[in-house]
């Protein structure tokens, strides 16, 4: 129980609009925690349900057992890094940091010792005087973490942080978040439309559709255990065959398709005669006929990604199969035209219900 | 027309417009050196003795310190219901704004003359106050706060509701978000809102005149002078005025130019940052 | 609302509205009322004479009368004016700001903006007083004339045709204004993108050309709101008249004020309500003509 935050039947709406419908869910203490989805899918309100600048229309959200309803933003043991950082502009990198600290009349000497602890943590020592208009990108958005960090909170909730930053800079600021979330241990809960990001930083993933959390669980769980077609698609590369169930075994499924029969996971329990897709990812197609689920088709293109080459075989009726093999001695090249078999383990494949795709 | 003709014809035009503009100015400034009883240029006869005399003029010290008075009391009214009206349509959530913002800029748009003798009929006949000094400042205050509105209205426009937030988020109570955010940023503006209002009541004539009863008020006093014949004191008091609005605007200039400096400084040291940045492929430590 | 009582606090929201609403009734409101109240009632003196109690149009009455012109000569003599010095001000100011917004290098705008602005920081007495200087007998102008053989003109005296204003307080009006006929089309023009002007000199447009299909047509809002302010202000001119119309060319606001002097206040509210539906009506025509918006005018 401890410091969790539990959200009950959250539901928020504008008017007519629906953001935020059944939201059950509990986030541990300590957890680095992601809600990923598309803009509009609610991440944002949910994170500013959380710090308190939304009310919920209905439902309730606990943190470590008290109820947050009614409590103002200022009054949250919650900490919030906007989107644009929202860095006091007129005030120097150590005035930022005790902001928090001020307002509750901690005394000056104090303030100054957490100062020098915070830029230790956050690797820029000796800034502490300069004003932020001569700053970086990466140094304000530590010093965005800092400042948050400073009042101590229980949740600390971070609004796409890294999407400002270019591509290099990202993935080291990447690691550096998880790493002081390791070392703080404050819950982090953090919004995304980035996969990779999502995917590479939590303990735990939501993916969001349209309000609603279509999947919770480990990365890991999310990436291969896809429970439904939007988390399949939005989620990293997919190829999705469009599919019809004609007979089920335990937690498995045989569908009859455009390219033959094959077998996969049935994780939604599908029975026979349902409109399916199955799905299966790029990488593991494979080029010999190890496996028993075979499809054949003409080359139509191929990209040279660096680390791996994707090909794309001609399906009729939908998009182009993508096979991706990675760039090493085991490559085999195929050229345009090319008839190619490629296989894929049932355990690969997962068979979910047809019209829940993520927008294109 | 051909180009060079045109810059022509174009320094030409302005040239004469500026000399049309400042030329009366200065030609009504030079008078007050002039020694004759009656301001002229003819039988030029440097002295100083004009300013000895407006110096010494009770009853322009008189109409100074009410235009004093008035401004004060102005500056107390008009900033702060400019700040509410621009806190109100910025950052409220309310219904009928435009209304609110039509009514409160109304006094803008409306005649000076109008603008006095409706105070006047409103607190001296309605009311029965005595019409004085702090009646005029009512009625300037009425258009005054309407600017200061403008300004502060600029201002907050370009304002990141993202840092009040961020304020709250941090602990700040309202008040401590609205003294230690807000008005910090609005400050400039409260600069020259202040500026403005002091500047727009000191140098009013129509309304105060209208409102402000029998009581005197510098500009009142000029035109009164003025309108019953005067000597080259009154040129000598223009031309302090003139002198002191040029210094003020002068000290303005240095002023802006000298935060812009600040400004550029500190772009390029981000810039700076920014390049090392993207060499390390991670944040700058310096 | 209830985001903003949490965002500002019961007090901070019971402050501003306060505030507000005290502004909006007690500075703006009430007195326009009590204005309008007092223009449709007759004076205590008419009232003795015979004149009804209560509502009624008595205070107007002068403004018809078939025996005496005066006050509609003097109505319409500011009326005209007026509209041929705001036109004028728009033909002479245009330039100027177009040059301001456009062609002055950064050094030289901030020195012309400057020498813009402080002759409006002194006050419009003084401003008046100097051209009167200036322009009487034994002023600069008669004087420089008279060497070359001319004059004296006598500039109080000299009727304007058409318009019956003579030509001291026409020049001294239209230099009272200027800045708040150049400033709102400086505000407009300038944020034309210069590219635009280029791309159309490059295809060859004369300056003709440009100014009326590409810059005119932008700085619309401006025009208005700067023709609107010029009318608005010569109309309701009061010290400026005074001091440069002579004996020939009494201004509206004169007339107010004589009714002010004979203690009739319904009088002088009744005609101060006249010049202001005037200028209403002037502000609605011109917001239609020029298709903008209350928001337009005041940015400037």
């Amino acid at each position: 129980m401890s410091n969790d935050l539990e959200f009950t039947d959250v539901v928020k709406r504008f008017g007519d609009f629906t953001a935020v419908r059944d939201l059950n869910l509990t986030i541990r203490e300590g957890e680095f925690f992601s809600f990923l989805g598309p803009s509009g899918c609610g991440k944002t309100t949910i994170l500013r349900m959380v710090s308190g600048f939304i009310e919920p229309t209905d439902g309730d959200i606990r943190l470590g057992g008290r109820s947050l309803r009614g409590v103002g933003p200022n009054k949250r043991p919650t900490a919030l890094i906007f989107q644009n950082l929202a860095l006091f502009p007129l005030m120097t990198v150590a005035e930022n940091i005790t902001f928090g600290l001020s307002v509750r009349g901690v005394p000056k000497s104090e303030q100054a010792a957490l100062v020098r602890r915070m830029l230790d943590l956050i690797a820029l020592p000796g800034l502490a005087e300069r004003r932020i208009d001569e700053l970086s990108g990466g140094q304000k958005q530590r010093i965005a973490i800092a400042r948050a960090l400073a009042v101590e909170p229980q949740v600390l909730l971070l609004d796409e942080p890294l999407s400002a930053l270019d591509l290099k800079l990202r993935q080291h600021m990447r690691a550096e978040l998880r790493a002081i979330q390791r070392r703080t241990g404050v819950t982090f809960i953090y919004i995304t439309h980035d996969q990779g990001e999502a995917l590479a930083m939590s303990d735990r993933v939501a993916v969001m559709s349209q309000g609603r959390i279509e999947q919770c669980g480990l990365s890991a769980e999310i990436y291969d255990r896809p429970t439904t077609a939007f988390v399949a698609s939005f989620v990293g590369e997919n190829n999705a065959i469009r599919a019809r169930v004609v007979e089920t075994r335990g937690g498995e499924a045989a569908v009859e398709t455009g390219f033959g029969r094959f077998t996969g996971h049935n994780p939604r329990g599908l029975a026979a005669g349902d409109e399916a897709i199955l799905f299966v990812r790029p990488e593991k197609l494979k080029l010999a006929a190890d496996h028993p689920n075979c499809l054949t088709a003409r080359v139509t293109g191929r990209v040279f990604e660096g680390t791996s080459v994707d090909l794309h075989l001609d399906h009729p009726g939908g998009r182009p199969i993508m096979v991706r093999l990675p760039n090493d001695d085991t490559l085999i090249d195929a050229a345009e035209g090319q008839a190619l078999s490629a296989s894929f383990a049932t355990s690969a494949a997962t068979i979910l219900p047809a019209g829940e795709m993520a927008r294109d | 027309m051909p180009d060079r003709l045109l810059t022509l014809f174009t320094r030409l035009y302005l040239g004469v417009f500026f000399l049309y503009l400042l030329f009366p100015l200065g030609y009504m400034m030079l008078l007050a050196f002039n020694n004759s009883r009656i301001p002229t240029h003819r039988n030029f006869d440097p002295t100083l003795r004009w300013f000895g005399e407006a110096w010494s003029n009770n009853r322009m010290w008189d109409g100074v310190e009410n235009s004093l008075w008035i401004a004060a009391l102005v500056l107390l009214i008009a900033i702060p219901l400019g700040l509410a009206g621009a806190v109100f349509l910025t950052r409220f959530k309310a219904p009928g704004k435009t209304a609110v913002y039509a009514i409160l800029i109304s006094p803008i748009l409306a005649p000076g003359i109008v603008l006095g003798i409706s105070s006047f009929i409103f607190w001296s006949q309605q009311l029965g106050f005595r019409a004085g000094w702090w009646t005029a400042a009512l009625a300037q205050s009425s258009f005054i706060a309407a600017y200061c509105m403008l300004i502060f209205l600029a201002r907050l426009q370009r304002f990141d509701p993202a840092l009040e937030e961020a304020a709250l988020d941090l602990g700040a109570s309202p008040r401590q978000v609205f003294l230690r955010i807000t008005v910090p940023y609005m400050r400039p503006a409260l600069l020259s809102a202040a500026a403005l209002a002091f500047l727009q009541s000191f140098e009013n004539y129509t309304t105060t005149y209208f409102s402000i009863g029998a009581q005197s008020t510098f500009t009142i006093f000029i035109a009164n002078s003025v309108r019953q014949g005067v000597t080259p004191a009154v040129n000598a008091v223009a031309f302090v005025i003139v002198m002191a609005t040029v210094l003020v605007a002068a000290g303005y200039e240095i002023a802006r130019r000298r935060g812009e400096r600040r400004r550029e400084r500190a772009r390029r040291a981000a810039i700076a940052a920014e390049m090392q940045e993207e060499l390390l492929g991670k944040p700058a430590a310096v | 609302m209830t985001e903003t009582i949490q965002r500002f606090g019961y007090v901070g929201v019971t402050l501003v509205i306060g505030s507000l609403v005290a502004w909006a009734l007690l500075l703006i409101l009430i007195p326009h009322l009590m204005l309008i109240d007092y223009a449709l009632h007759a004076s205590p003196g008419a009232i003795s004479r015979g004149a009804p109690t209560g509502w009624t149009f008595h205070s107007f009455l002068p403004l018809f009368d078939p025996d005496d012109n005066q006050l509609r000569s003097t109505l319409a003599r500011t009326l005209a004016t007026t509209a041929a010095i705001t036109l004028l001000c728009l033909i002479v100011c245009y330039p100027i700001a177009y040059y301001l917004a456009k062609v002055a290098t950064r050094g030289w705008l901030s020195l012309l903006m400057l020498a813009l602005l402080v002759p409006f920081w002194v006050n419009e007495v003084l401003r008046a007083y100097a051209w009167r200087s200036l322009l009487s007998r034994n002023g600069l102008i008669n004087e420089a004339a008279a060497h070359v053989g001319l004059g004296p003109f006598e500039f109080f005296n000299w009727q304007i045709p058409l318009i019956d204003a003579n030509i001291a307080l026409f020049v001294g009006l239209v230099y009272a204004y200027v800045l708040f006929m150049v400033f709102p089309i400086f505000n407009a023009i300038e944020s034309l993108d210069r590219n635009q002007i280029e791309a159309a000199r490059d295809l060859g447009a004369s300056w003709w050309t440009i100014h009326r299909r590409i810059v005119i047509p932008h700085a619309k809002p401006g025009i208005a709101s700067g023709c609107i302010v010029t009318f608005m202000l010569v109309a309701g001119s009061f010290i400026v008249p005074v001091l440069l119309g002579g004996r020939s060319s009494f201004w509206f606001t004169q007339a107010i004020e004589s009714q002010f002097s004979v203690l009739n206040w319904n009088g002088g509210s009744a005609y101060a309500l006249l010049l202001e539906l005037i200028c209403l009506v002037f502000i609605v025509v011109m917001m239609r003509v020029f298709g903008v918006t209350l928001r337009d005018i005041t940015r400037s």
